[in-house]
């Protein structure tokens, strides 16, 4: 898998969030990137940190969602895997030469300004907000490669409604095998994936 | 996995947009109509299903809420 072609994803790994995520997913892989994941292998041999560290290495690009760090409820830990994870992937890009200097990250927050009240160190003006809505998450993802120096003919809305019309293939396939809605919607990160390479092969 | 098409009829589907709730043929360039509502999309849209046509209804998030027929 080409550096110049993967996307390492620093994201929560809650139900919730998946919402979020699988637009994230399709959208890349829409665009001809390879998403790079935590859990795109589990090997509960394998040090978590070595993979993270492996994943951002490999990947010239990085998505990192800090919508989820606040506190939800008095007593509730923060959450700080995601800034912990992009402070790496920015320590990678500056401490190291070469191919590395190229790297370019996409920060996500579900509020606007939320980021900067916890994170001031650095400036995230171009951090971009999807208010928890996975339409809006698929606009900011193809916008940003663009921004970057892609060119990118489709739309947003094609490739949301190109979303949809997996998730539907998707669905009525898993169904005839016996799945229930909520193993469909629960389907692993790779399975997942698959199915969402097998849908673009056949446009 | 093989792509699901209807070997029936036509497939449309209600989808969610920024400005409401998207009617579209399957594999059309454009969306038919846009309505205000979810409600409203499915009504309109359900009255113009033929025997063997398909309308899939889609939550916000693009996973299926349910597809509905005509027999």
């Amino acid at each position: 898998m080409a550096f110049s072609r993967n996307v390492f994803i620093n994201c929560p790994f809650d139900k919730e969030y998946q919402d979020i995520l699988k637009p994230i997913l399709f959208t890349l892989k829409y665009l001809g990137f390879t998403p790079r994941i935590a859990n795109e292998r589990f090997d509960s041999g394998e040090v978590r940190l070595d993979k993270i560290e492996e994943l951002l290495m490999e990947s010239q690009f990085s998505i990192h969602d800090l919508s989820r760090i606040k506190a939800k409820y008095l007593g509730e830990y923060f959450r700080l895997n995601m800034p912990f994870e992009l402070g790496l992937d920015l320590g990678c890009k500056k401490y190291h030469e070469n191919k590395f200097r190229k790297k370019k990250f996409l920060i996500l927050e579900s509020e606007k300004y939320a980021v900067q009240k916890g994170l001031s160190d650095l400036s995230f003006g171009d951090c971009k907000c999807h208010n928890n809505d996975p339409e809006t998450t698929v606009t900011i993802i193809r916008n940003w490669f663009v921004e970057v120096g892609f060119v990118v003919d489709d739309p947003p809305s094609k490739i949301w409604d190109h979303f949809n019309y997996f998730y539907s293939n998707l669905f009525i396939k898993k169904k005839k095998e016996g799945f229930s809605k909520k193993e469909i919607e629960e389907l692993p990160i790779l399975e997942f994936l698959d199915a969402i390479n097998y849908y673009l092969n056949t446009l | 996995m093989s792509k699901e098409t209807s070997d029936k009829g036509s497939k449309t589907h209600v989808i969610k947009r920024d400005d409401g709730w998207a009617v579209k043929g399957e594999g059309a360039s454009k969306a038919r109509k846009v309505y205000d509502t979810k409600e409203r999309a499915i009504y309109e849209s359900s009255r113009l299903l033929k025997p063997g046509d398909e309308l899939v209804i889609h939550k916000k998030n693009g996973a299926i809420d349910s597809i509905k027929s005509k027999k």
